[in-house]
């Protein structure tokens, strides 16, 4: 009974999902809205719960395949709230026609328990499954404007990561459970702590494994180079939860398998060390400088404005593997800020983006823009939420870069630190490239004026702005919380 | 009283600035008559705050008053402090006359009154925030805010090839804050416990720290320095990294051009003062020679390049140039009448140089041309103080600051700076004197040029300045008449200041 009680963000997730499947069949004309309200009161409802939980401490549910401490708790929040923003999105734009929007409320749905178990779960074939069923809901949604030959092609795309990464993935597993023979994260870390030692080799393929697939989830280079054609087919107002879902979780199985699997608790509470017979985190620092360039350097020369926010995430994710291969408290909780920040700049671009009236989006080429009808006000929150998105001040992207920046420059990674402030450089130049496109091209073209009243979508999107402006000013707080998440996370046994 | 104030100088732009934003759309046709009313009432609300904060603090003292600290990123030290001091007072007081004059100049503005009106008020909070603050991460914040404004006011109210140049003074001001950036966070592991703190890291010894790189120990100090300096060099601008300010010069509004030469210049080297003589005494001892002697190429290049323009916009981007390398020279004399004079120069040359810009400007919306030499070599304008008296009255004015005549404020910073430069090298009042005499020449050329000598044809229709432009320059030139006369409070005001500095060089 206690178990399913602290599963009860996801069965309350679940039961939202099957009524939204009756409303999308018992109702006809109202299905559109009641679908989508359903979807909304049931992550409403899983949020409270899940808040709640936190006052029960940790605890590991059904044989330990779940485990509920800090840190699922933070990306349950994390991915309820990015549940909520998708199905707000999902209702915008014109790109998916109103009749069939309560389908993809329902895959949002879906996808955000999927997301909340994945973050939550300590066997590695129920991550497996997660991420599979994240991946499809993705897919499906990135295939979702039918008429767009991009879109077709996107998802393709994330059909194939999909299926390259989970037989990635399940092989890691499989290897790691003939040389350990268990699935469970705690009892191999128990296993490891109690003296089993691996190979050489067998450590480095296992790790290889696990970083390629979770690399493609996360778009990590070179399995990144996917993620902007995704998140330029996809249709705009569906990004949200394309983009930030299956990186996040990617992040999230990342630091909990690495954590456990290849890391070990130091006499120091808030710091871990390296415990496989290789230095793994030498690997994931090349690929984290990878990233931030090669992510850079393709952002500054893009010509489409959905593509340089794609290539900004991958910039984004190579950031966040900075703080996780510092391995100490201060590194990861720095990268949960970092995803509670992006999670509410890359909503709000893709918000105003899902306004634009064209398919075929914004696209700059010289000093000549396919005009948009963008109003002023839609256009000075684009810019805000761009230049967060670039890491300037005043938003909070400085303070994540920063600590981001700051927890590799203190465990003595200095030339990455200094690839970071490169790529946070040519990210700005490529963001500000754009901001100024967007101000001084968004001309109301004549006929394709906007004559219905915005005040609802606009109210949304500056609370967006006021949270991440909140975000900035009680960064502390929203550190400490993050630093708290991670107390927990090693459990030698259940309570 | 005093931490009040500084948060009306911040945080009282910045709103209004959001109101602006947000809510003038839904204002309704009255939106132009309530934007010009709500951000000259914010500026000058925080520029008197600015004003009383500046003239009621105690005189004789080095220490920072009307502190003010709260912690912000706990976690990594990062706190809200700001406090005045002699140091940036002479700032806080060009901010505060410079920003309602430019809110004031835009007032006719066709296109995007909002905006241009906003992003000035951006850009004084912070700007404010920046002469201000007393932690390095807060000062950066508000150094990267204040670089935005400008790129979109170039690029939206620019002429000519205006996205060309907000582009390169875009790359450039990312660069500058990367390696501004840099030298903080360098400065900030070195120090133990970490902290961001100006008056911690003073007591720091940063000069015996070292941090290890690729199995090499290198020094903070050092590096960091350079890191700083090539920032501010890059920002400021100084030779050789000023090829984008003739870019922008060519093409952004007289305003803004305006607030680039006149502030954010001189807050760029306000803040190279204050973080190199703080942080790094001893590096600044060891390179004292060659801050002058770029200094002293920036006044020849500014000042001979000047000499062959025939373009207002451009001899005035020139002649910012000249200005860079005089408060160079006083910061590399280490002397007390040289960091006093360098600071009050770039108070005074601010003042100057923008009550230049604005009635440049006005001389383009009339006329249409700010060309005052034809290749051949032969007049554009002429006689235009017989159209126009009061416009060549208040470039007179301007003019003879910027070349510091006496009983002007230009004439107590030129003076500060040669009797600092003469303790230092009786042979840098040589250059002094060699970059004044270009410099007078070219500017009294350019002011011969188009004002005075027969009248041009085409300039007959040119009108004078109305009672509007004459209130919002009013302003500037009593002020450089006040600095002038009597230089004496702030004066005594920067001077404990600039002594407890150059304690920790010497």
């Amino acid at each position: 009974m206690r178990e399913i009680f602290f599963l009860l963000p996801e069965g309350i997730l679940f039961f939202t999902l099957i009524g939204m499947f009756v409303s999308e069949v018992a109702y006809r004309e109202e299905k559109v809205r009641l679908v989508a309200a359903t979807g909304f009161f049931g992550i409403a409802a899983a949020f409270v719960n899940a808040v709640l939980l936190y006052r029960f401490g940790a605890y590991q549910a059904f044989d330990r395949a779940i485990a509920i401490d800090g840190l699922s708790l933070f990306f349950k929040l994390f991915f309820l709230i990015l549940g909520a923003l998708s199905l707000y999105s999902s209702q915008q734009g014109r790109e998916i026609p109103r009749g069939i929007r309560s389908e993809t409320s329902i895959l949002i749905v879906a996808g955000t328990l999927a997301l909340c178990l994945g973050s939550a779960a300590a066997n590695l074939v129920l991550i497996w499954i997660c991420l599979l069923v994240v991946n499809v809901v993705i897919t499906v949604l990135a295939g979702y404007a039918k008429g767009s030959r991009f879109s077709v092609e996107a998802a393709m795309k994330s059909l194939i990561v999909t299926v390259v990464s989970a037989t990635l993935f399940i092989f890691a597993v499989a290897y790691l459970f003939h040389l350990t023979h268990s699935v469970n994260l705690f009892e191999i870390h128990q296993s490891f702590q109690k003296g089993l030692a691996l190979s050489y080799r067998a450590q480095l393929v296992v790790f290889m494994l696990f970083l390629l697939s979770l690399g493609l989830q996360a778009a990590i280079f070179p399995m990144s180079f996917w993620a902007a054609d995704v998140y330029q087919g996809a249709p705009t107002n569906l990004i949200v939860f394309i983009s930030i879902g299956g990186r996040a979780l990617g992040i999230s199985a990342l630091i909990r398998i690495f954590m456990l699997v290849f890391s070990q608790p130091t006499a120091t509470l808030e710091q871990w060390k390296v415990s496989s017979a290789f230095d793994w985190t030498q690997i994931v620092a090349l690929c984290a400088g990878l990233t931030m360039s090669v992510g850079a350097l393709l952002a500054v020369f893009q010509k489409s404005a959905k593509r340089l926010v794609g290539h900004l995430c991958v910039v984004q994710t190579g950031f966040l593997l900075m703080g996780v291969l510092v391995l100490d408290e201060m590194g990861f909780s720095a990268v949960l800020f970092g995803l509670w920040v992006d999670l509410f700049t890359l909503a709000g671009v893709y918000f105003v983006y899902s306004e634009m009236r064209r398919r075929e989006f914004f696209v700059l080429e010289g000093a000549e823009v396919l005009k948009q009808n963008l109003p002023m006000p839609e256009r000075v929150l684009l810019v805000i939420f761009l230049v967060s998105l670039a890491g300037l001040p005043p938003f909070p992207g400085a303070v994540s870069r920063f600590a981001l920046v700051g927890a590799a420059i203190q465990h003595g990674w200095h030339f990455l630190a200094l690839v970071a402030l490169v790529a946070t450089t040519l990210g700005v130049v490529g963001v500000l490239r754009l901001a100024s496109g967007i101000v001084l091209f968004s001309d109301d073209a004549p006929g394709q004026r906007l004559d219905e009243k915005r005040t609802a979508q606009r109210a949304v999107t500056l609370v967006l702005v006021l949270i991440l402006v909140l975000s900035s000013v009680a960064a502390n707080p929203i550190l400490h919380f993050a630093a708290r998440s991670l107390r927990y996370v090693f459990l030698p046994t259940s309570i | 009283m005093g931490s009040h104030l500084t948060e009306v100088m911040i945080f009282l732009p910045v709103i209004a600035s959001v109101f602006l934003g947000l809510f003038s759309g839904v204002i309704g046709g009255q939106e132009n008559k309530i934007t010009k009313q709500v951000s000259l009432a914010a500026s000058v609300l925080a520029s008197l705050a600015a004003l009383i904060l500046v003239f009621t603090i105690r005189r004789g003292t080095p220490e920072i008053q009307a502190d003010e600290i709260i912690s912000w990123v706990g976690a990594y030290s990062i706190t809200y402090e700001v406090g005045v001091d002699g140091l940036n007072a002479a700032m806080i007081l060009l901010i505060a006359i410079i920003f309602p004059v430019l809110i004031a100049s835009e007032w006719t503005a066709k296109k995007g009154l909002v905006g241009i009106h906003s992003l000035f008020l951006l850009m004084q909070a912070s700007f404010f925030g920046v002469v201000l603050s007393q932690d390095l991460f807060l000062q950066f914040f508000f150094l990267a805010l204040s670089s935005l404004p400008i790129h979109f006011m170039t690029a939206i109210w620019g002429t000519g090839k205006k996205e060309e140049a907000a582009f390169r003074y875009m790359v450039v001001m990312a660069l500058s804050n990367a390696l501004i950036f840099s030298a903080l966070v360098l400065v900030y592991y070195a120090a133990q416990p970490h902290t961001f703190s100006m008056k911690t890291l003073a007591a720091a010894h940063l000069s015996t720290k070292v941090f290890p790189f690729f199995s090499y120990d290198i020094q903070v100090a050092p590096v960091s320095f350079a890191l700083l300096a090539l920032g501010v060099a890059v920002r400021a601008p100084v030779w050789p990294f000023h090829g984008w300010f003739t870019r922008v010069a060519e093409t952004a509004p007289a305003s803004v051009f305006a607030a680039l030469c006149s502030v954010n210049l001189p807050v760029s080297f306000f803040l190279f003062v204050r973080l190199a003589y703080t942080l790094f005494p001893e590096t600044v001892t060891q390179v004292s020679f060659w801050i002058v002697v770029l200094g002293s190429i920036n006044l020849f290049v500014g000042g001979f390049s000047a000499a062959g323009q025939r373009e207002m916009k451009k001899l005035i981007a020139y002649l910012s140039l000249t200005g860079s390398g005089l408060i160079l020279l006083g910061i590399g004399s280490l002397s007390q009448a040289g960091i006093v004079g360098a600071l009050y120069e770039c108070l005074c040359f601010g003042l100057g140089i923008a009550g230049l810009n604005l009635l440049i400007g006005l001389i383009d919306e009339r006329s249409g041309k700010t060309e005052f030499k034809t290749a051949e070599g032969g007049k554009v304008f002429g006689g235009l103080i017989h159209q126009a008296p009061y416009l060549g009255l208040f470039a007179g004015i301007m003019v003879s600051s910027l070349l510091g005549f006496p009983g002007l404020g230009g004439f107590v910073g030129y003076s500060l700076l040669v009797v600092g430069s003469y303790s230092v090298n009786p042979v840098m009042v040589l250059v002094l004197s060699l970059a004044g005499l270009i410099v007078t020449y070219l500017l009294f050329s350019a002011f011969r040029n188009v004002f005075f000598g027969e009248v041009s044809e085409a300039e007959m229709s040119l009108a004078d300045l109305s009672l509007r432009e004459k209130a919002y320059l009013i302003p500037l030139v009593l002020s450089l008449m006040a600095f002038g006369v009597y230089p004496r409070p702030l004066l005594e005001l920067m001077r404990p200041t600039a002594i407890t500095l150059l304690s920790t060089v010497k």
